[in-house]
This record gives structure tokens, sequence and C-alpha cells, in this order.
């Protein structure tokens, strides 16, 4: 069953437990003019319609004025807080400890390459280096792949929550902890973390009093499989070709429509589902690194140091643009063991310090097989 | 831009579009906000018309992720608001959370209303508004994977508000 499949299959599952406590899962409009036929709109709507066409609508702001205004907010955000933070700690804590800073997380630097280039298409390909981490992933002993698979990382999310009795989604860093059992179940449990200090580093959580646990959530047997990483073909096409069938498919990953392009699928595939759950062997790794050393759009941002202090080398994926944003994915790979350490989404952002803003990250900090 | 002739093209998608993003932003943001929600989606879709695609699924798909930014930046927007209330003023009660008021209601808005947000709208696209997985995948920026983790996690949760309804009812 592929992951549309399985997606399908809970779309159906919700759609039958709706109907059966008497639930129409078709939604109904609220407001709907009782007159209004399936092909009609509100007056509302046909007042706005007038308008957009007219070119009198200004609620939309380009891109690029928007993300202007929005980093302006998020300073003055991120000044009042900074500035309540030190005054508390001063004068009603006493303590330097508290430390975590409000506001986007600091870039990182990187030694080859800048942002501005992996924007623009004029860094370097990243295809060479990539090749030699694949050699020393294959280096690497075999690993034993029995019992649980457990996966720590750092991260900053999106994710939602309620404030002051409002749903909210927040951006917040957390502590996660994902366990995936032989038998396909999994439980998944994230602790509110500790911030990050002024160089985008993360504080050592034990000295920061925000840490405690959030959410925490368990999926039932048969929900992953447990071995679909470790058999993962070992071969560049069979590679693509799997990780592209997980996301829907080559024709899901043409890049038109706004949609991601192969380099793009395969990023997402990686960050976002090989490893979640799953603990990835060295050769897999390998495979993966020849694998987008194929690709084109990928450059090398050089060495780096990841915000839980390890040294990486950094390569950047970019992802085609969409209304929105312009995203990078940057990939940061252990030089001594292959593996991926962390990645980031970086948006491009000219009014930003480094030109990008941090849409989200993630630290791998373990992954094993557990007794 | 694009040509008069587009127009029509775009009115007509407008018209049978536009109810569906109004009910999606409904059930996403406050009340206040929904109007510049679908202003703002269809909007920047006007003025992208020409990248937009022709085909009516995928042309729908890129008009909700549209729509999706919109919503992640109110969410934004209004974090901040809560934050900085919270330090330097009383909480603020200008902004009502419309999902309180119909959690009596027997109807799918309802018992969505009590789901967290990014399962609620992962739910909504494709339970209410019929989007494929695909497509909502599309919409959400996220993997096949996790729009299934975030429906089977609606579901769980469901599957408890829903039994507990029952529960109450026989014993009122």
């Amino acid at each position: 069953m592929t992951a549309f499949e399985r997606a399908q299959a809970e779309v159906d599952a919700l759609t039958a437990l709706l109907l059966e406590n008497g639930i129409e899962p078709r939604d109904v409009a609220p407001d709907a003019a009782p007159e209004a036929g399936p092909a009609e709109v509100s007056a509302a709507d046909r007042l706005l319609l007038d308008a957009i066409l007219a070119g009198e609508t200004t609620a939309a702001p380009a891109p690029g004025r928007s993300r202007l205004v929005r980093r302006r907010v998020i300073q003055l955000a991120a000044v009042a807080c900074a500035a309540l933070v030190v005054l508390t700690s001063s004068t009603v804590l006493g303590t330097r400890h508290d430390a975590a800073v409000a506001g986007p997380p600091a870039l990182m630097t990187y030694g080859s390459s800048s942002l501005a280039e992996v924007y623009a298409g004029t860094a370097p390909s990243a295809s060479s280096a990539l090749l030699k981490l694949a050699d020393v992933a294959d280096a690497q002993p075999p690993i034993a792949t029995e019992g649980d698979q457990e996966v720590r990382a750092y991260a900053w999310y999106s994710s939602g929550a309620e404030v002051d009795g409002v749903d909210q989604k927040v951006v917040e860093p957390v502590t996660e902890k994902n366990v995936l059992r032989p038998d396909g179940s999994a439980t998944t449990s994230q602790d509110r973390s500790s911030g990050l200090d002024v160089n985008g580093k993360v504080v050592d959580r034990r000295v920061d009093r925000a840490t405690g646990k959030v959410t925490g959530d368990d999926l039932p047997p048969g929900t992953f499989d447990p071995a679909w990483v470790r058999n993962l073909p070992r071969d560049v096409d069979g590679m693509r070709a799997a990780l592209l069938d997980r996301i829907g498919g080559p024709e899901a990953c043409s890049g038109k429509d706004g949609g991601l392009d192969v380099a793009g699928c395969l990023s997402s595939e990686l960050t976002g589902d090989v490893t979640s759950f799953w603990v990835v062997p060295p050769d897999v790794s390998a495979t993966m690194w020849r694998t987008f050393a194929a690709e084109k759009d990928v450059y090398l941002l050089g060495d780096t140091t990841d915000r839980v202090g390890r040294k990486g080398v950094a390569v950047a994926v970019m992802e085609p643009a969409t209304p929105d944003y312009t995203r990078a994915d940057v990939l940061i790979i252990s030089p001594t063991t292959g593996q991926l350490l962390s990645w980031e989404w970086l948006d491009e952002d000219p009014a930003a310090k480094g030109g990008a803003d941090v849409a989200a990250f993630r630290a791998i900090t373990s992954a094993r097989y557990v007794p | 831009m694009p040509e008069q002739s587009a127009a029509g093209e775009f009115e007509s998608f407008f018209v049978a579009t536009a109810p569906q993003v109004r009910r999606y932003a409904h059930r996403m943001v406050d009340a206040a906000s929904v109007d510049d929600i679908v202003s703002e989606t269809f909007t920047l879709v006007w003025q992208r018309w020409v990248d937009v695609p022709t085909e009516e699924a995928p042309r729908r798909a890129w008009t909700f992720r549209v729509a999706h930014h919109r919503v992640q930046h109110w969410y934004e927007a209004k974090q901040r608001d809560v934050r900085l209330n919270r330090r330097l003023a009383p909480v603020r009660t200008d902004v009502a959370d419309h999902a309180a008021d119909v959690t009596d209601e027997a109807d799918v808005a309802a018992v969505l209303a009590l789901l967290p947000p990014a399962e609620r709208e992962a739910m909504w696209l494709v339970v209410c508004v019929g989007l494929t997985p695909k497509d909502a995948a599309f919409v959400l920026d996220c993997s096949a994977s996790a729009l299934t983790t975030r429906l089977s996690r609606a579901r769980q949760r469901l599957t408890v508000i829903l039994a507990d309804r029952v529960a109450q009812e026989v014993n009122r």
C-alpha cells in the first residue's frame, strides 16, 4: 500500500466514523443564503470579485513586501520580549540562565558559499562532496537492526496549541522522541524545549526554565512498516524510484503547478519521512547521497557547525519557488559518519540578515535500535 | 496582469471556488478575519493567473495552498499578539473563537472545531472539501505520511469525542 493509499484509507475511515454518528461529512456554509445555488455567490463575494478584477484590492501584498513587514513585526516583538527577559532576569529571578532569545533563529555560517549564491543558482554543485560523503557512509560498520527504532531530535516546528482559549499555530522549540516498534506501532512525544542563544545554538535545556512536556501520541500496530528504510534499494535508480513512489510517483514531482521537483521530493522524503521514525543504515545513507549527487539544483554550502555543536557539511536543495516563498532545504551531513545530522528550511528574505529566514529545522541527536 | 479574456475564466473559477475557500477559512480563523483570507487568496490567484494550473483539480489545490499560507500567516500574527499582550497588558478579549459557539451543533464543522488546527485542516480538506490526499499534501506542503499521521490522530480523537457524546446522551 502506498502512502497515498494509506491516507485515502484514513479518509474513508473518518468518513465512515462521521456517518456512523449521524454527521454528514460534507461541509455546509454557515452563512450561505438559502436561495443561493451552487453556481452563485453571495453579494459580498460578488463585490469582492468586482474589486479584484478592477485591481482595487490591496489585501494580498506581494511576498517580498509581506516578508518585509513580517520581519519588522518580528523584530519589534523580539526587542520587546528580550527587554522583558532581561528585566525579569535581573530584578526577579536574579539568574543569567533564562537565556532563550525571542524571534527567528539566527542563521548558521557556511564555509564555501552564501545563501544568496544558492538562491541565485550560482553556488557550486554539491555532487562531488556528496559522493565523498557517500564513501564515508559506506565505510561505516553495519548496524544491528533488532528491537525498537528510537529517534531523538531537537527541532523548531510549527504546531497547533491552545493559548488563552484560542487555537493557535505556533513555532516553538521541542525535544522529540519517536519510537517505532517491530509491530509497526509508534509513540511520539514532544517536550517544550529550551530556546536558542544569539548565535542560533541550542541552550542547554537543564538551565532553561521553560522546558516541560507538551504532547504525545500513540499510533497503533501496522501504522508503519518498520523495515521500510532498511529495505530501501542500494542503487541510485532504485532509491530514486522508491522515494518518489512514496510521495506519489514521478508525476507528483514534476516541478510544475507550484509543486516540488525531483530533488525537492527526495529532500522532502528524507527529512519528513525517512529520518522521522526510522534508523537509517549507513549503506542506505550512502545510496541516498549518491542519489542526491545525480540531481541538479543541489548546491554545496560547505563546512558548518549545526545547532547542537556538531561539525558537518552543508548542502542545499532548492525547491521550486511558490507563490509565498522561495525555499532552500539545507542538509547537514557528518563528514565522519556520512549520516544526516540536521536539516533546515531557509526561506529567502532579502530584508533579513544573511538573506533568509529559518522556517523550521531539526537536529537529529540520536537514532538507534533499542533492544 | 492577465488579459481581459482571462477575466471570464477567473470569474467562473471564483464563483465555483470562493464559497469553498470561505468555509475553509471560517473553520480555521476567527470570523472577523474570514473576508481578509478570501480576499487575499483570490487577489493573489488573479495576480498570478497566468501561472495558475489550467486543469480544475490542480487549480483548486493551488488556490487552497495560497489560502493555507494566508491562514498560517494569520496564526503567526495572532501568536505574536497573544505573546505580547500576555506580557504587556491584560489578555485581549476582542478576538472571539467562533468554534466555542458551535460545539453544541451536530454538524461536521462543530466536531472539527474540537480538533487541533493541523488535524482539523487536514481533515477538512480531504473529507469535507473532497481534495485527494495527493492534492491535500500539496496544499499543506507536507508528505503523504505526515498527512496520514494527522488524519490518523484526528480519527483517534474523534472516536473518543463521539463516544463521549453518545454516553452523555444516554445518561441525559
